[in-house]
């Protein structure tokens, strides 16, 4: 079943590899070069898997979580950080609740693809 | 008599007195030397860490495209000799992932914090043994319930490395043991293979960093860190790692020690 997959990540290139991945795995990808882009497409209706980049000019993906919490926008969604680095402990724990998953970079494609559908199956038993 | 020896003594103690004030001055400006260092050093770490940090960043995004989506290009091509170069170029990817990998992990140790709780050492063992019994003989004898105390994600790195060592270095159908307990207020880990044992000169030099014992075997992925960073994890965790052998073609033995778990159970 294809999954709605929002990738937020100011990088090109990521963006471009996680696009042509879960595409031709067969699902929808919409991406955004930024928190602040995020933030306007969940605004505008999308629901879906958000894999979330952490480092990011601007809001970085910390900063774009509490926004989107902020503004009730979580809800319908479920956010997978998408990290090159090791966070402080104290850092996740403040948004621990909001975040249900992280895919380390580099990834292999079955692992980015297995993630996204586990995560797909649980937006859909959240609706039921 | 007794007035001069007074005035002796007064003297004596005006002297004594004038020491005591130049120590504590001097006391005083070693302290302020020390607190100088100490907030050097606490700089000098973050910015480490801080380097460490977007340097990781840097260099795991553009890794991103080529790790994912190589294999993919590789999946698509049928030409032989183009199918070779590119499995070629894939293991040197890879090569550069685990070293990217492992050289941010060791300069990253000095700034982690381990958790400290009780860990169940043979459930941990169960676990990475479980994916090796099809090509080894494996066996696991740790005492049910084995538990020490430390960070169980270092933990399970250490042993994880140590077992994928045992597997690298035993031919398919050997032999991969673990056997340890308590012994007073430490638990021993001893995982033991029948692979192709180790030099004296190997086993010395096994935990310099970038060693790797068997330099002509084609092993791409071993970056020659493992054992460093295993090292000092277990350091960091109040423990401790040693291996012997009894010489090429009779199998190693690594001897991991860490504080038993007070209460016995880890999980």
């Amino acid at each position: 079943m294809p999954v709605p997959v929002l990738i937020v990540d100011d990088e090109p290139m990521v963006r471009f590899t996680v696009e042509k991945i879960l595409t031709q795995a067969g699902h929808g990808v919409q991406c955004a070069d930024s928190g602040v882009a995020c933030l306007e497409a969940v605004r505008a209706g999308f629901r879906g898997v958000i894999l979330m980049d952490v480092m990011m000019p601007g809001l970085d993906g910390w900063e774009t979580i509490d926004a989107l919490a902020a503004e009730g926008l979580i809800e319908g969604n479920v956010v997978c950080m998408l990290t090159a680095v090791r966070e402080p402990e104290e850092r996740m724990e403040t948004v621990k609740e909001l975040i249900l998953d992280y895919v380390r970079k580099p990834f292999q494609v079955a692992e980015l693809v297995s993630k996204v559908e586990e995560l797909g199956l649980l937006l859909i038993s959240g609706r039921e | 008599m007794q007035d001069q020896r007074l005035a002796e003594l007064e003297a004596r103690n005006r002297t004594l007195d004038k020491a005591l004030r130049r120590l504590e001055t001097r006391n005083r400006r070693l302290e302020a030397v020390v607190e100088e260092r100490t907030l050097q050093v606490d700089r000098l770490l973050a910015q480490q860490s801080t380097l460490v940090k977007h340097l990781g960043h840097d260099l795991k995004t553009p890794l991103t495209p080529v790790v994912a989506m190589l294999p993919l290009v590789r999946g698509a091509v049928e030409e032989a000799e183009t199918a070779e170069m590119l499995d070629v170029v894939i293991d040197s990817v890879g090569y550069i992932h685990a070293l990217v990998d492992q050289a941010l992990e060791l300069a990253d140790l000095p700034q982690m914090e381990p958790v400290t709780e009780p860990v169940d050492v043979c459930h941990l063992i169960d676990d990475l043994l479980a994916s090796h019994g099809d090509r080894y003989a494996v066996e696991n004898r740790l005492p049910a319930g084995l538990a020490v105390v430390g960070d169980r994600l270092m933990i399970r790195k250490v042993l994880a490395h140590v077992l994928d060592n045992a597997v690298g270095f035993t031919a398919e159908g050997g032999s991969i043991e673990v056997t340890g307990g308590e012994s007073g207020r430490r638990v021993e880990i001893v995982i033991t293979d029948s692979g192709i044992g180790m030099t004296e000169e190997q086993i010395r030099r096994a935990f310099d960093e970038f060693y790797k014992a068997d330099p002509a075997r084609n092993r791409l992925g071993s970056t020659g860190l493992g054992l460093t960073i295993c090292r000092r994890m277990l350091g960091n965790l109040g423990g401790t790692i040693s291996m012997a052998s009894s010489g090429l073609g009779h199998g190693t033995s690594v001897t991991i020690g860490l504080p038993v778990a007070e209460d016995g159970n880890g999980d």
